[in-house]
Formats: C-alpha cells, structure tokens, sequence
C-alpha cells in the first residue's frame, strides 16, 4: 500500500504516484474525483438516446449542453442539446415550451437551424437539431472586436428575414444575439479561448447565416420583475445574465406576451454589439441583477453616435431605432428591418470574417443621400493599429529579441464578452487574470477562469460590507459564499484549481496572513494561517495586490501573495518574498529551471537587491527590472517587470511602463515587439496555447480614465512563424 | 453501453451503513451490530496500525495494541467513551485512539488474550507499513492518508470484482489506470483497438467507470459514516488532505 514511486510522477498532476492494489495511481487525483460534478450529462444522454452516437461535447451554454452525435438511422450528424433541469421551472413555461417546438418542427427556411426533434424523457427536455458547420457570430465578433459595417449589417439583414419568416408562423425567438447567429458553411475550430482559427474558406456563396435556438427561451419565460425571487436565484440568473445585453424591456416586463419588437431589438442590440464592440446595455459591477431590469425597462439607450460618430447618419439612426425602448417606436416587422439595413450591405463579404487580422473597412458606395468620409472610420483603424504597433521600439540590449504582435481588444468584452462558457470549454483556470486598476474594474479583482469557462472574482463591495458571496461567478451571478468573516475586505488574490477549488490569500492586519480555501459549492475547508516572521509591513493590502513593489515600502518575507494553478493539477503554484528573494514556487511541474539561485523541484528563486526601494532582479538588466507579477504557461516563467529607464519615463509621468520577459532553460528573453506596455496591471498565461495576455491601462497619465485593454500577447512559439507587419488574430 | 457490468453501484442510501448498525443496534441486535464491526474492523485495521508505528512502537507492540483496541471496540467500551465523535467511524478511532491510556491496555489486554486471540488478521502488516512511503509527520496524519488510501484500495477492488463478474476484467485492467491517475499517456483509439472497441466506445466507457469509480469510493466512505450529513463532511475532509 501506498509505495511511494520516487521516480515516477503523476501525469495529470505531477504529484508522488504510489502503488495500490492494481498498480499505480495517484492519491491526488483519486481523492480530486469525489469533487468533480456528477455528470457532464454524456453518459445520461448516451443513455436516453440510443438512436443517437454520442460523438462529444462542444458547448455549454445558459441552456444546457449541447453535443454533437451521428443518428444512427438517419446517417448524418446531429446536435442534440439537452437542456438543464432547472430550466422548466412552471407548468406554463413547460407547455409554451412544448407548443412553440410543434411550430420550431414545422420551421424550413435556410436561414434557421432545423430542428428534428424535441421533448421530455426521464424528467429532461432536450432538442435535436440539425448540426451545423460553421462560427457563431459571438466567437468572430470576440475575435474581431468590431465588425465592419457592410459585414454587420449582412448577417442582421439574413437574420431579419429568417426572424420575419419565423414570426410569420406566430413563433418569436426571445433570445436574440450574436452567440445565437451563425454562419454556416465554414468550418471553425475553437481554440483553448475562443481565438478562432478557420480552415480554408469556401466560396462566399456557401456562406449562410442561420438563427439557431428558436422557441428555447420559452422554457424558461419567468415574469422576472413580478417575481424579484426568480430574480435572485442563481439558476435563473444565469440565462438571464447571458442574454440581458441583448433583451428587450418588454420581455422583461412581460416575458409570455412579447411579439417581433422583441427580437427587432435583439436584433438591433446585435448589431450595435458588432459596430461598436459593446453590447447597448451593459451592466454595472455594483448593480443587482434586478436594478439592472429596471434600468433596461425604464431608460432608453444611450444614441450610438457616441461610440461611433463615423457611422453613416440615417444607418446610426436605424441602429437608435432598433433598440427604441418604446417598441413602437421601432420598425414594425423584421422584414422591414431587412429592407431598411440593405443599402448598407452592399459589397459585405462575409468570408473576411474568417480571416486573421484587422478588417477595416472598404470604401463602398453608401447610398448617397447617406454617404459619410470612410476616411474617418478608416483614419480611427489605422490610427488604433497604430497606437498598437507603432510604439515598437529598440529592445533591451542585454537581451535576445522574441518580436510578438500585440493585439488588443476593448476592456469591457475583454473581460465580460469573452468569457462565454460555450467558448471555453476547456479552459483551466490560472488562464486568466486581471489586476483591474483602471477604476471600471477596481470592484472586481482577482479574475479567474473557472474549469468550466466562467468567470470567478471577488467582490470588494460585499467583502467591505462583511457580506457573504464575496467570490462571486460572473456569468452567472451566483456567489461563493467564502470568507464572511472580519478583516474580509482585503481578501484578495483568488485561485481556483481544475478541480474547480478555490484558494484566496486574505491577510490580518500587522499579524498574518490565511489562506482561505472553498470547496466548489462554496463550502469552506479549514484556513491555513502564516505568520509575518515579526516583520509586519505597512501595506499589506498593496503588498498582496502586488502593488508593494511599485510603492517601494518595505515587504515582509513569507507572504504568498499570488496563487496561480498548473496546467491540470490543484496544486497551487505561489509567489511570494523569502529572504528578499522572491520565491516561484510551482509544485505541480515539479520542472528543475537551471540557472537560478535555488532550483528545488519546482522552485525557482530570483535574487532581489536589499537596499533598493524598488527590489530588482539581479538576473535582468539592473537598470530596468522591477518585478511586478508571475505566470507560468508551457512555454517557461514570464515576468512582468516595470521599467525604470529615463528615456521611456520621459512621456510617461507615472512612470509605469511595463515589459514582459520570459525565462525558460535558455536563459531571459524580451517578450514583446515594443518593450513598453503602459500601466500594465496584471499578467496571465493561458497554459493550454500558452498565449499571454496582459492587462493595460490608459498610456497617458489620465488614470481618471476608465479605459482599460486586454492585450493578448503571441507567445514565442507561434511567433516564429507569425509576420510582424501582420497580426495574426484578433480577439475581444 | 454493454462494455461495463450492469450492476450500478449505489451511493448509499443511509440506514443503514455498517456504521449505522453499529451505533444503533448497541443494546438491541447484538449480532448484527457485531458483524458490521467486525467488517469495518477488517476492513480498516492498517489506519490503526500505521498511527501505532508512528508513535513509535514497534512490531509486535503495534500488533498487539491493535488487537487489544479492537477487543475493546468490539466490546462497546471504546464507543461508549467517544461519543462525540460516533458520527463516523474513522473519527471515533482516532478519538478512542488519543482518549485511552494506551500503555495500561498492553499488560492487561495480552494477559486476558493469553497472547493468543485475534479478531482481526493483521494479514502483512509490517510489509505494508514497511513499503508505505510516507513515513513524514505526526501520527494523525498517517493515520488519515492510510485510512485514504484503503478507502481508495476497497473501491477499486469492488470496482474490479464487479467487472471480473461480469467477465470484463480486461476492460477494468485496461481503463482503469487512467482513472486511478496511474496512466501512461495513451490514447482511446489504441486502448480500444486492444478492446476491440471504436475509440469513442473506449471513451464513453472512460467516462462510465470513472462515474461509478466516484460512486463506488462515496458509498465505501458512506459505510463508515452514519448520516448522509456525515457523508458530505467525510467527503470534504478527505479531499482537504489532497488539496
């Protein structure tokens, strides 16, 4: 029992195999079992649909999860998309459902996904429906940040009359948006997060846009502000907190007795979510879900013009108009909506979608009472790519150059749109973090991925307030009910393992230091406490925000303050100082990194200058390296360091340029094309593609600014062989 | 489908667990209780004796102190003095372990057996321990990971002995180190050419085992608790011990 092999290391976690009854196995991840979900629902669909082969699963979305199979009579594939249990929550919304699915059945127009078939079996509603080949239009407007405007108003025209036909059988969809939209006929393939990479295009003439999911939401029709407890509830909250940014007032209001007008502004709150790279309504982190259904019945969206004053004048107006709050202010049928938006279509190559790099946009001729300078819109492309590129400068002397493009997306979809869970579905969690100093973010810290694809922070409002559900789950609203106790407002530093547990650092003020842990549901497991060695710092808070090197105080040796996972194990892997040295350890790759000053299995340690205010890297250029944050991906250690370097500080006030380098068995290498990110405040490596992303506030000294970028970064690997001139992807 | 046995196992459904026997049936059916605790004793025997060796003592002392505390569990006198801790088995051992005055039992409890009744068989015990890597820490905690890792050991043999019935051991020795951790990095598509299996067949039936794996280790843990609320609080704990 229990023979310890020395030199043999789990795979999955790269902990200590032992020797049971019927081999080796690991204690670790026997154990990580007994905390895993039941089901993915594979085996109980397997169960229930003996006529379908169960291929995989490809999506989870607010619905339920969706698998791809082949019918085993009918020889082709099929979605089957087996709905969650929690949905059909009313006698009403179980028979809309089931009447709306006679009519979906009945549905055969080329722009709407077919449905095959639809029920209840053993207590679960499912649909099967045709599989189709092809990209939503969620994942290529996170790809592409924006779309262009012929493009844009292209899929809204074909969604328009395939909605129009629907409506036309007394079926309104209710759920409206872009991850609802497809374009079939193109092959696409989900990367590790959502940065799509295509196959070669087919014709234009392949391409088609389908609506998919009609009469899904009608199981889940909730009178929401009538019934404020539905509001709440974290299983109705999370479709609702999927599709908010798309919905109309009414189908707030009234969900059962909507009519067209409701997915006439769906449609038009798309579309403002492809021309803008912004959704029309967009939540507050401080607001409740339920202020946010009475913002979206009682004021009206704010004119596009603000967001895009180059937009054609009569097509900003259609846009304002699609969203009207009062419906009838909005056209009267979709149909209309397809005739209003088709001079503007003219020249849409739908194809271009498919491509990697920017898309700006072409100098087509508007309808002529409509036409605007294209050079304006073309001007703010260039000039933002220019913003982007330009600032490549000299590398640092000292060290080899690895060019990598930078690409950037907008703050809100960054972090709010990009995590859709159907994009990530496997996804670990130490993919992701910010460190949100730009002021939109600073109640939301601590970011992280859970294994499955949301998004997990914690919450600094509820923690001042000493309320539970400090660690809240974005895309769904829940709350981890972790950490309700004294002293919770620093809680800080979240990590959650593949296992889906939860690690946070939450410091006492001038005595220690827990470590809070959670089981998945919250539940928590029993603190682990360190002590400051007598040496109590000043800025606890900061320190552990890791803001402590920027403001040169004094930090106490010993303190954890960043938890990052492996790639699949739950072993944390920390940062933290001991004997003025900053200390990685990472347990779980249990990789020697050569060269370093202690090269413990799966430490590394990186000597720091005593006296300095700023603490150094002694293994980097003097001159300029302040550490400032740690991530670890399969492609080596990359660090964050801050810049110190007159030249650069000379148009920078703050001073808080940032550069990235990276350290594997060859030695430090610079990292990015142009050595400066400006305000950067957080770095994370996506351990599965090992790309890099990196959070990046405003270049200028305006820190009033609410302007926050994610930039991903290309890591090395990809790099070599990726033009520079020509960024290979875009994501937002 | 048809590549696992098809008995499901069963997460159990409370009352009774051997536990629950044994507690409720003190004063009433005398027997069953005794025969629920000779099976959990039989079962969990090296947690006890691994404590013991990391306190200190030595073959036979560990051997017959072992013996000694069994007959005192049998008897009802160790779980009368750990109330408290009745809600689970493990946590009652290691109550009555810490709660007794361990070097008096020595003399009095080889007196009494003559040095000669066994109640259970410490089948390879020193061998066990011997091979047992994790030698590190305090006595508690070798009693937690030995009791973990017979836990660990019953499921998989129940596991094994359900696939074996049903004449599908070769698909158990294949697939099931991938499911213990133990793995090498192989693909479905070789392990179901092997199995004579299409590799999504191979992965579906992954899926299947580790499911009832994970169901088999909860209901071995729900026999020695007594409630399902004890159950979570089991389940918790002893993933803690790994995290």
């Amino acid at each position: 029992m229990d023979v310890i092999e020395k030199d043999r290391l789990c795979s999955n976690c790269g902990g200590e195999l032992s020797t049971g009854p019927f081999g080796s196995r690991c204690m670790r991840c026997v154990m990580s079992l007994l905390a895993e979900p039941e089901s993915d629902g594979m085996i109980e669909a397997a169960d229930l649909f003996p006529e379908l082969a169960l291929e995989e699963k490809v999506a989870r979305g607010g619905f339920g999860t969706v698998f791809r199979a082949q019918h085993r009579q009918m020889k082709r594939p099929v979605a089957l998309k087996f709905l969650d249990t929690t949905l059909a929550r009313s006698a009403e919304a179980v028979a809309l459902f089931q009447k709306e699915m006679v009519t979906v059945g009945g549905l055969d127009h080329p722009g709407i996904v077919r449905a095959h078939d639809a029920g209840e079996r053993d207590g679960r509603w499912y649909i099967i429906m045709e599989f189709v080949d092809g990209a939503d239009c969620g994942a290529l407007a996170r790809k592409h940040g924006t779309l262009p405007i012929a493009e844009s108003c292209e899929i809204i025209r074909q969604a328009a009359l395939a909605l129009h036909y629907a409506h036309g059988k007394g079926l309104v969809h209710r759920d409206v948006k872009p991850g609802n939209i497809m374009i079939a006929g193109a092959v696409s393939q989900l990367s590790t997060l959502n940065c799509l990479r295509l196959s070669p295009l087919r014709s234009e003439s392949q391409l088609t846009v389908k609506v998919l999911d009609f009469g899904l939401a009608s199981i889940a029709v909730v009178p929401l502000l009538d019934n404020p407890a539905a509001v709440e509830d974290d299983s109705t909250g999370d479709r609702f907190l999927g599709t908010l940014e798309y919905v109309a007032p009414k189908q707030i209001e009234a969900p059962a007795k909507v009519d067209a007008r409701a997915d006439i502004y769906a449609l038009g709150a798309t579309l403002r979510r492809f021309l803008t790279g912004k959704p029309a309504r967009e939540g507050r982190s401080e607001q409740t879900l339920l202020l946010r259904m009475k913002e979206i019945t009682s004021t009206a969206v704010p004119p596009i013009a603000a967001l895009r004053p180059d937009l054609p004048k009569p097509l900003a107006e259609l846009c304002d108009q699609l969203v009207a709050l009062d419906r009838n202010q909005r056209p009267p049928s979709a149909a209309e909506v397809a005739e209003l938006i088709a001079p503007w279509c003219a020249g849409a190559e739908l194809p271009r979608l498919f491509t990697d790099g920017p898309l700006p946009e072409k100098p087509v001729a508007f309808p002529k009472k409509n036409r605007r300078p294209l050079w304006l819109a073309a001007a703010v492309i260039v000039s933002a790519w220019a913003v982007i590129f330009a600032s490549g400068k000299k590398p640092a002397p000292s060290l080899p150059q690895e060019p990598v493009a930078r690409l950037v997306f907008s703050p809100d979809y960054a972090i709010k749109r990009r995590l859709q869970p159907d994009a990530l579905p496997r996804l670990f969690s130490d993919a992701w973090e910010w460190d949100a100093e730009a002021t939109d973010l600073a109640f939301k810290k601590c970011g992280r991925l859970t294994p499955d694809g949301r998004i997990a922070y914690i919450d600094n409002i509820r923690a001042d307030l000493k309320l539970p559900g400090v660690i809240q789950i974005a895309t769904s609203g829940t709350a981890i009910d972790a950490v309700p106790e004294a002293n919770s407002r620093n809680v800080c530093h979240l990590g959650i393992a593949p296992s889906g547990h939860y690690v946070w650092a939450m410091p006492e003020e001038n005595t220690g230091l827990h470590i809070g842990r959670a089981l998945p549901d919250g539940t928590n497991l029993p603190k682990l406490r360190y002590d400051f060695g007598g040496e109590i710092p000043r800025l606890i808070y900061e320190t552990v925000r890791k803001r402590m090197v920027e403001k040169g105080e004094k930090v106490a040796d010993g303190i954890p303050w960043g938890f990052a996972f492996a790639t699949t194990a739950n072993i944390p892997a920390n940062t933290g100082l001991k004997d003025g040295d900053v200390l990685v350890a990472d347990e779980g790759h249990r990789t020697l990194v050569a060269g370093v000053l202690e090269s413990r299995p799966g430490i590394w340690r990186f000597r720091l200058d005593d006296d300095a205010p700023v603490r150094r890297l002694a293994i980097l250029d003097p001159k300029d390296a302040r550490l400032y944050d740690v991530t670890i991906s399969r492609q080596g250690v990359f660090v964050l360091n801050a810049i110190n370097n007159h030249e650069i500080a000379a148009d920078d006030p703050l001073q808080l340029h940032r550069r990235i380098l990276r350290w594997d068995k060859s030695g430090w290498h610079d990292c990015i094309l142009d050595q400066s990110i400006p305000n950067a405040g957080g770095l994370a490596a996506d351990p599965l593609s090992s790309d890099l992303y990196v959070a990046e506030g405003p270049a200028s000294s305006s820190l009033e600014s609410n302007h926050q970028r994610i930039v991903r970064l290309i890591p090395p690997a990809q790099t070599a062989t990726a033009s520079k001139s020509s960024p290979t992807a875009l994501t937002s | 489908m048809s590549d696992l046995p098809e008995k499901p196992h069963a997460v159990p459904q409370f009352e009774p667990t051997r536990w629950s026997l044994v507690l409720r049936a003190r004063g009433g059916d005398e027997a069953q209780r005794r025969v629920a605790l000779e099976a959990l004793c039989s079962a969990y025997w090296y947690p006890l004796y691994a404590y013991l060796r990391r306190s200190g003592r030595g073959v036979e002392d560990a051997e017959d102190l072992a013996q000694e505390f069994f007959v005192r569990l049998m008897d009802g006198r160790l779980i009368g003095a750990a109330d408290p801790a009745r809600g689970k088995f493990r946590t009652l051992l290691l109550t009555a372990l810490h709660g007794q005055d361990v070097n008096a039992w020595r003399a009095a409890g080889a007196e009494k057996r003559g040095g000669g009744e066994r109640l259970v068989a410490l089948d390879g015990a020193e061998e066990k321990w011997l091979a047992d890597g994790s030698k590190e820490g305090e006595p508690d905690a070798a009693f937690d990971r030995a009791w973990a890792a017979t836990v660990v050991d019953r499921a998989s043999m129940t596991l094994k002995q359900e696939f074996d019935a049903a004449g599908k051991g070769a698909v158990f020795d294949e697939l099931f180190p991938r499911v213990s951790g133990g793995a090498k990095e192989e693909g479905f598509r070789a392990i179901g050419e092997r199995l004579g299996m299409t590799e999504s067949n191979a992965k579906m039936t992954f899926h299947r085992m580790r499911q009832r794996f994970v169901d088999a280790l909860k209901a071995e843990i729900g026999e020695t608790v007594g409630s399902r609320e004890d159950l979570q609080g089991e389940l918790r704990y002893l993933l803690s011990l790994f995290l």
